[in-house]
């Protein structure tokens, strides 16, 4: 199948997707209330986004997007990098993971509220606990696909650094670390798309501001296609930045074989 | 013989001297699948001289590649001891370079940084590296493919790169792990000429690991036939053809035939351990 090919069948599924959802209303079989036509709903995006108040929700959701999504970062890379490299940490953390797993993260926003409001004043306690969610959601994936990548650095790599003379630093700065690199970063696109929709989630379940109140907001006084308008950005937001990963990924690791 | 006597460990040292790796009674075993340990390898003596080209032949499975392993201080051996200039190997070190059968390239750097890379752990400094990185590839036939990357480079090419990073670590042991086992069949030949080749210009010892017998016939001034689990040598057989040598010549040479022909009936002989 040729590249073009290709494409254009999987534009021909989006097209027809979005093609139901502008006959579907029109046509009588979803109630036009509820399901307003995707037409009605695109001009709603773009009230939405010279919506004043929108914007600053947004800048508000970022900064927790974020801070969420660093704490990840900064927490599970290193963290799945030493899980991989040493069999007892890996052991003794792995089960723990393997008990969050299923957990859905966004529902601990609320016995995580309960606990923070114990201990401080209700504004930080959300706040706190919306980006602890956030983090938590990407912790795993980044964690364990650093530690696959970390365990399954070729040995031979590793030899040929300790015969050339690399003490443990340099091998873990200069070996380990990029070998493992591809694999971190298949993690960090799966913990991209997890960080959008704990973002989400959280500030549905936590209102007060952000992008998920807004949406709440707008349910609640019943303008659905601002309901819609704000579900279409956040999937766009979600396409737009895993795009902006492939495409810095694919400069950044042109070294790299496999796909990005 | 009295002064010898009166010191046994200059003795021992000056032997040793003349052996660039001396192996005695080199043992390796594994915990078995089951239960219980396989013995691997059970017990080598081996001498090889400075300069001199060895090739390890056995059947598949004896553990020709544990051997180089442990040579290279990769893995530690139960029993025995491996010396290399005398010294007693307790681990890898920069005295014994090794070329693996896949590579082993850093895929993250290119060509030259692969080579540089190596070329710093030496204590080369700064603006020497790239110098004598292109001087390194240049040795192994490498002058233009500096910027690429190894996903870039073909098989051979691959290869290439790795002997010059070995190069650069100026090792003057090398070992080499059926370097060529995964390139066909004329890359392959090119590359046992070039190897010669830079054998010849560089002077290293080379214990080299295959499993093909034209391949250890035409590049070793010795060769080692390892027998099946618990391996020992089972023989050691100097081809004597003359160097520099031409593939013609050795294929030519009137002993080639049944020199082959030895060390073929020795390996089936053996059978898959």
């Amino acid at each position: 199948m040729t590249r073009l090919r290709a494409a254009s069948i999987s534009v021909a599924a989006v097209l027809v997707l979005l093609g139901c959802w502008e006959a579907a209303p029109r046509t009588g079989v979803a109630p036009d209330q509820s399901l307003p036509p995707l037409s009605k709903v695109l001009g709603e995006v773009w009230n939405v986004l010279r919506d004043g108040d929108f914007r600053s929700q947004v800048g508000l959701s970022a900064g927790r997007w974020a801070a969420g999504l660093g704490l990840a970062v900064l927490i599970g890379v290193p963290l799945g990098i030493a899980m991989g490299r040493a069999q007892v940490l890996r052991r003794l953390v792995e089960p723990l993971l393997a008990l969050l797993y299923p957990v859905p993260k966004v529902a601990l926003v609320i016995p995580l509220l309960l606990v923070l409001g114990l201990r401080m004043p209700s504004e930080r306690a959300g706040e706190t606990a919306r980006i602890v969610v956030i983090a938590l959601g990407c912790l795993i994936p980044l964690t364990v696909s650093a530690t696959h990548g970390a365990a399954e650095v070729e040995p031979c790599l590793l030899w040929s650094a300790r015969a050339a003379g690399a003490g443990p630093v340099r091998r873990l700065l200069t070996i380990v670390l990029p070998a493992a690199l591809p694999q971190v970063l298949s993690g960090l696109r799966i913990a991209l798309a997890v960080s959008i929709f704990s973002l989400v989630g959280a500030e549905l379940l936590v209102r007060g501001k952000g992008v998920g109140a807004y949406l709440f907001n707008a349910y609640d006084i019943g303008r659905y296609e601002r309901v819609w308008a704000v579900t279409v950005l956040v999937a766009l937001a979600g396409l737009g930045l895993d795009a902006v990963y492939a495409w810095t990924v694919r400069r950044a690791v042109r070294w790299w074989e496999g796909d990005v | 013989m009295a002064a010898e006597a009166a010191h046994p460990v200059d003795s021992a040292r000056r032997e040793a001297d003349e052996a660039k790796l001396r192996l005695s009674g080199v043992a390796k075993s594994y915990a078995g699948r089951r239960r219980g340990t396989v013995q691997a390898i059970g017990g080598i003596d081996l001498d090889v001289r400075p300069g001199e080209f060895v090739s390890l032949v056995g059947p598949s499975g004896c553990g020709k590649s544990t051997l180089l392993y442990i040579i290279g201080g990769f893995i530690g051996a139960d029993g025995g001891s491996v010396l290399c200039d005398g010294r007693e190997v307790s681990g890898p070190g920069p005295d014994r370079g090794i070329v693996f059968q896949e590579f082993a390239l850093f895929p993250w750097k290119t060509v030259l940084g692969n080579v540089t890379w190596a070329l710093a752990r030496r204590g080369v400094s700064r603006k020497d590296r790239p110098e004598q990185a292109r001087r390194l590839l240049s040795l192994v036939g490498l002058d233009e493919a500096g910027r690429l990357y190894p996903s870039e480079l073909s098989g051979g090419m691959k290869q290439r790169v790795a002997i010059a990073r070995t190069l650069a670590m100026d090792s003057e042991v090398l070992l080499m792990d059926e370097p060529f086992g995964a390139l066909d069949a004329q890359t392959r030949a090119l590359l046992q000429e070039e190897l010669l080749r830079i054998w010849d210009e560089t002077g290293k010892t080379v214990l080299f690991v295959t499993h093909s017998v034209e391949e250890a016939l035409y590049l070793s001034d010795r060769i080692v036939v390892l027998s099946s689990r618990p391996s020992r040598v089972r023989d050691v057989i100097t081809p004597g053809f003359p160097r520099p040598r031409t593939r013609e010549q050795v294929l030519a040479d009137s002993s080639y035939a049944a020199l082959y022909e030895r060390i073929w009936a020795e390996l089936r002989e053996e059978g898959p351990a």
